[in-house]
């Protein structure tokens, strides 16, 4: 076993019904500082794994190991920007109450000192909202909201970060902003980022999880369009985002353009 | 006027906790679960009296009995919210119907003339001298916890699966803020009574929310306007001689709709003076 794994799952199941697991027999691991894109069709399971791995879900069989140990024993350690869905945008909260949120397991009490204040202003300025931070989160737009989600995990200086949809609901053109964003944070820590959107795979991932009830470990460059086919187990319509097109009279699926990414 | 001067400091005190209470039911959206709290006093008043006169246990008053009833309704809708959600809304409706029921029950057993209109309509004007103490101590509790936890229940209203992973007992949050409501209503019955409740819990923060971003700040206009409404209604109905938890409760209500459409008005005139730039 390697020594610098961060994350590992053994043989694990997980169903939200009896009779109907969402994971199974899932065995996977992650080594320290990767970035890992994990990709599959809606209900394949990627965000349940997610919930594995934070202990908000508890694997009806095998183990669930993060840095070393349970993940409630470690979830503080890692950041998490849940998906856009979960929010409830007529909350009454500025976009610095939210960053400081990311800190909160540094004070048993819950009062945040300055220290706190500077950590989440410096993670703001990372994602260039600093100029933001006194906005109501709901008067932001839906790229905004995203970036001040990714400040808020990055606050709490995090060991492993797990973006959930970072890049749904911004418009293509604040996407591939994103992109610099999640490239400038991958190397610095573990990464783990669910996407259906395939423009992630760039140089810089270590790899493709692909997660569809169970999973399949990809490195970037075997990704073909036969293995992604292969793993959402229908055809799909992909864009490669990186333009090398040397070969596409033989690799007839790398540019039909009449979807956008890999959306089931 | 003893009596007067005992309502005014009684409304005085409570408008904070309805203030600062009353904005994490609007935000946490649980008004729902604050009326069922609301209704299941009233089995605990009636229980209360049943006791005292029937079994003469003169400690037992209905204060004690409504401070029993609520802690232990919200316990209940707590723990079913959390571990039986799918049937959550049904659970509530049960126990709003049945701790009323319960409670005309007894007070129809209890020997004497009892009346439940003052427990339903409210009336701060009967405000006794102990019950203004219990007032008060529950008042500090309230807000003593609520200032102390700010920022956990802040984080808990907004992002419970974040709150939990950054370390926060959510379960234990979320029971402590239900109860803490449970007391409020058991204050706020006090001032306009069981029926009512629901309305000064919720019209000053839903108010509020019209004007403020922040949840400290919708926390402070609430309280500024619980006590307006509170002390404007009181002077009304004094003035009018008519029930005064009837008065705060359409000056509130008056107020919510003024601001509701000012607010859809200003909006619609924003959008407008965009269009034409």
């Amino acid at each position: 076993m390697p020594t610098n794994e961060v994350i590992r799952l053994d043989h694990v199941s997980f169903s939200y019904q009896a009779g109907l697991p969402v994971l199974q027999d899932v065995c996977l691991s992650i080594d320290d500082k990767d970035a890992v894109a994990i990709v599959g069709p809606n209900g394949g399971g990627k965000s349940t794994m997610f919930g594995l791995l934070l202990g908000l879900l508890k694997p009806d069989r095998g183990t669930v190991s993060v840095l070393g140990n349970r993940p409630e024993l470690a979830r503080e350690r890692i950041g998490y920007m849940p998906q856009y869905s979960v929010f409830d945008y007529e909350f009454p909260v500025n976009v610095m109450d939210v960053v400081l949120m990311g800190r909160l397991h540094f004070n048993r009490f819950g009062r945040y000192s300055g220290a706190d204040k500077k950590a989440a202003m410096a993670a703001l300025d990372e994602l260039g909202m600093a100029d933001l931070a006194r906005r109501p989160f709901f008067a932001l737009s839906g790229g905004q909201r995203q970036r001040v989600l990714i400040a808020r995990a990055l606050a709490g200086e995090p060991e492993i970060m797990l973006l959930d949809e970072p890049t749904s609901n911004i418009d293509p053109g604040a996407q591939e902003q994103f992109y610099d964003v999640l490239k400038k944070l991958a190397g610095r820590m573990t990464l783990l980022v669910v996407s259906h959107d395939l423009g992630f795979v760039s140089d810089w991932l270590s790899g493709v999880i692909c997660v569809n009830r169970t999973v399949h470990i990809h490195p970037v460059s075997a990704l073909t369009g036969d293995v992604i086919r292969d793993m959402y187990g229908y055809k799909v319509n992909m864009v490669r985002h990186d333009h090398c097109c040397i070969h596409e009279h033989d690799h007839k699926c790398n540019h039909e353009h009449t979807n956008q990414g890999i959306i089931s | 006027m003893l009596f007067f001067r005992y309502a005014v400091f009684t409304g005085i005190i409570a408008s904070i906790a309805f203030g600062i209470v009353g904005t994490y039911v609007v935000v946490r959206r649980i008004t729902y679960i604050a009326g069922a709290i609301a209704h299941c006093i009233l089995g605990g008043i009636g229980f209360a009296l049943y006791l005292q006169y029937k079994l003469q246990v003169p400690w037992i008053t209905p204060m004690c009995g409504a401070i029993a009833a609520a802690l232990f309704s919200a316990l209940i809708i707590g723990i079913v919210s959390m571990h039986w959600k799918q049937r959550e809304d049904a659970v509530i409706s049960a126990m709003w119907a049945v701790g009323m029921a319960l409670g005309v029950l007894f007070i129809a057993l209890t020997p004497g003339y009892q009346s439940a209109m003052s427990y339903l309509f409210g009336d701060i004007l009967m405000v006794s001298k102990a019950d203004f103490y219990t007032v008060l101590a529950l008042d500090v509790v309230i807000v003593t916890l609520c200032l102390l936890f700010y920022n956990k229940f802040l984080a808990v209203c907004f992002d419970n699966d974040f709150a939990r992973i950054k370390g926060v007992h959510v379960e234990f949050y979320y029971l402590l803020l239900l109860c803490l409501t449970a007391l409020t209503i058991v204050l706020l019955i006090s001032v306009v009574g069981l029926i009512m409740v629901i309305a000064l819990l919720t019209l000053p923060a839903a108010i509020s929310g019209h004007f403020t971003q922040r949840l400290s700040k919708m926390m402070m206009l609430s309280v500024a306007l619980s006590f307006v409404f509170t002390f404007s209604g009181l002077g009304l109905s004094y003035k009018w001689n008519v029930p005064s938890g009837a008065v705060i409760i359409i000056i509130a209500g008056g107020c919510y709709l003024l601001t509701a459409a000012g607010t859809a008005i200003h909006r619609k005139l924003r959008r407008a003076a965009r269009k034409s730039v």
